[in-house]
């Protein structure tokens, strides 16, 4: 996919450049600064969890345009461990968020749809999104753009 | 809590960083600030007296007082992220323990109607009842889109059999009520009296289900000896439909109805 962007995930300093371009993503697809917030929030939080969890991988950005609404995909990929107990690891009692509700708990707080694919050894996938529903104007304009 | 003086010297630190270099690296700061200050037990207030600090001090070698306090306002945006994530998730716990204490309500109520319907006379009429009101509850309090509740001696052929689903899902209901269920009773292991099971990108197997089960729970139902009596079923065409409430749910009313039944067996 053209817009998509991919960025590697080798420790700490690269949650920087994650966020940055989420945000810039974000703000290309028309969220408000709140919700562009909330994701380099989320990003950080699933990106924090290959470096502390595996220490490499990398997470994707992509745009999502369907006709009445759009919105940002972060895909966040690891081929570490894995996560034996998924449901667990989305629980409050999660190691990473010290039960207060940070780490992925705290990122599918964050956004609208949120799935963790892993089995152990065979590393992990988070697909979160955000969406955004296009008001009236965008949605005449999105309609004559695809006539 | 009140706040300590090292956050807010922190706080004042990353903030006249951001002024002075207004990147995504600087803002950052912002984020993590927010995040440690919610580990340590800090509160929006103090992210308040730690933000007015320092907005002060940005204020004060301020050239640019608009370009300074919408520095100040993203900068707090950030700071308050994590505190936005704890938040969501206290109000999703608040709704989870409403949720809960309704649900315990409903089961104690339950408790009473199962007692009921196996201390009536007709022990056939009663047993039927109490598999209706099984089938009836599960799919409503573990959300399921239908609920198939059997009898079964020995391994046999189901004797008694009732089954319930959503009228939106009517002919998938009445298809899987009238599947044969007997491969998905041998998947419910003997060690523990509950499965759950998820097929997001296939099916679970069901002969004659019509539409895919996506998500099957299923508790068996036991005599006082061990033997099982029966099953409940309860499946979803949507996928990671059921959660581990909903399997202790699931168990509890099978262990409420198995006792009504065997209470029927005693007084028919």
């Amino acid at each position: 996919m053209n817009d998509e962007v991919r960025v590697p995930i080798n420790d700490d300093s690269d949650l920087v450049p994650a966020r940055a371009e989420g945000r810039a993503l974000a703000t290309r697809q028309g969220f408000s600064r709140t919700d562009a917030t909330l994701i380099a929030t989320a990003i950080s939080e699933v990106a924090r969890n290959i470096v502390v969890h595996v220490g490499r991988g990398e997470i994707v950005l992509r745009p999502l345009d369907e006709l009445r609404r759009c919105g940002l995909q972060v895909i966040a990929r690891d081929e570490g461990p894995g996560i034996r107990d998924v449901e667990a690891a989305l629980g409050e009692g999660s190691t990473t968020s010290r039960g207060l509700g940070l780490g992925l708990p705290g990122a599918r707080r964050l956004m609208d749809d949120f799935q963790v694919a892993s089995a152990p050894g065979r590393g992990t996938t988070v697909t979160m999104v955000k969406w955004r529903v296009r008001d009236e104007l965008e949605l005449m304009r999105e309609r004559r753009r695809r006539a | 809590m009140t706040h300590r003086p090292p956050f807010r010297s922190a706080y004042t630190a990353a903030f006249l960083a951001y002024l002075a270099e207004r990147d995504e690296r600087t803002l950052r700061a912002a984020y993590e600030l927010g995040r440690e200050a919610v580990l340590s037990g800090l509160g929006v207030m103090d992210i308040a007296e730690a933000h007015h600090e320092a907005l002060r001090a940005g204020l004060r070698a301020a050239v640019d007082i608009d370009a300074t306090t919408h520095a100040g306002r993203d900068f707090l945006l950030e700071g308050l992220s994590a505190f936005e994530m704890v938040q969501r998730g206290a109000s999703e716990a608040r709704a989870a323990a409403e949720a809960e204490r309704r649900r315990a309500a409903m089961v104690r109520r339950l408790s009473s109607f199962f007692a009921d319907a196996s201390l009536a006379l007709d022990g056939g009429g009663s047993t039927h009842e109490i598999l209706h009101l099984l089938a009836e509850q599960a799919r409503e309090l573990v959300g399921g889109a239908c609920c198939v509740a059997t009898l079964s001696a020995d391994g046999a052929a189901p004797h008694a059999r009732a089954a319930s689903y959503a009228e939106t899902d009517a002919a998938w209901g009445a298809r899987l009520a009238l599947s044969d269920l007997s491969a998905l009773d041998r998947r419910v292991p003997s060690s523990t009296p509950v499965i759950r099971m998820e097929a997001p990108g296939g099916a679970v197997g069901v002969a004659g289900a019509g539409a895919p089960v996506r998500s099957w729970l299923a508790a068996k139902l036991t005599a006082l000896d061990g033997r099982a009596i029966g099953f409940v079923h309860v499946f979803h065409h949507r996928p990671r439909a059921f959660g581990r409430t909903d399997e202790a749910v699931l168990v509890h009313l099978a262990q409420l109805a198995s006792a009504a039944v065997e209470r029927t067996a005693l007084y028919a």
